[in-house]
């Protein structure tokens, strides 16, 4: 997990340059450390993970594309019920539910060995 | 980056990020604790769902022994993602 580090300082950097609120800064470093940590935990991404964070009115985009021999889709894994008393819940899928509050936009696909994950998160300008 | 300052009153004060990378050192100081506990998150800049699952199995051990668990002085972001999580109204949170 020692690579969350770089993700921060890349998300600080693209902030300062697109000159974004702490707000957006603290939700975009929140759904690029849930879909890292999504793909390093299931054993993907165990080489390159490419991150492109791009800007458009209105919204930020993050893609991340990883080297992956078989599909596995983030956008397919079981919701949570948050509404349950905390004795109940059990450890996983908050990060993927994050994911889902904040973005309005959550794709997957793959092609030819390569995975790619897309959000788009609005924001204001 | 996370400090966790342990102070002999039950307080633990949070610093920092509680992120993924610091998820398995924060439970590992926490699980050692007594309660009641009281984690000031006044300095709390961040956390992550590594981080709730932190606090999650804090509140379970302590609770499962009959002791508590208290969140003060939340940020209004960090407090943000204590209600994605549904746990904002069930966790004792000034």
């Amino acid at each position: 997990m020692e690579s969350l580090a770089a993700l921060v300082a890349f998300v600080r950097e693209f902030i300062e340059a697109e000159k974004l609120s702490e707000d957006v800064a603290f939700d975009v470093d929140l759904v690029l450390e849930e879909l890292f940590t999504n793909l390093v935990r299931h054993g993907r991404g165990q080489g390159e993970i490419e991150v492109e964070l791009s800007r458009a009115p209105g919204e930020v985009r993050i893609r991340l594309r990883a080297a992956e021999p078989s599909p596995f889709d983030p956008t397919a894994a079981p919701r949570v019920n948050v509404n349950l008393a905390i004795e109940d819940r059990r450890p996983g899928g908050l990060g993927i539910h994050f994911v889902r509050e904040l973005c309005h936009i959550f794709r997957y696909e793959w092609t030819d060995g390569v995975g790619t994950t897309l959000v788009v998160m609005g924001v204001t300008d | 980056m996370l400090e966790l300052h342990v102070e002999d009153s039950g307080v633990v004060r949070l610093q920092g990020r509680l992120d993924a990378a610091e998820s398995d050192r924060a439970l590992a100081t926490l699980e050692k604790l007594p309660g009641p506990l009281v984690l000031d998150c006044s300095q709390l800049e961040y956390i992550s769902s590594a981080g709730i699952s932190v606090i999650m199995q804090t509140w379970k051990r302590l609770n499962s022994q009959g002791s508590s668990l208290r969140l003060n002085g939340l940020t209004p972001r960090v407090r943000n993602v204590f209600a994605y999580a549904g746990l904002d109204k069930v966790l004792d949170i000034q």
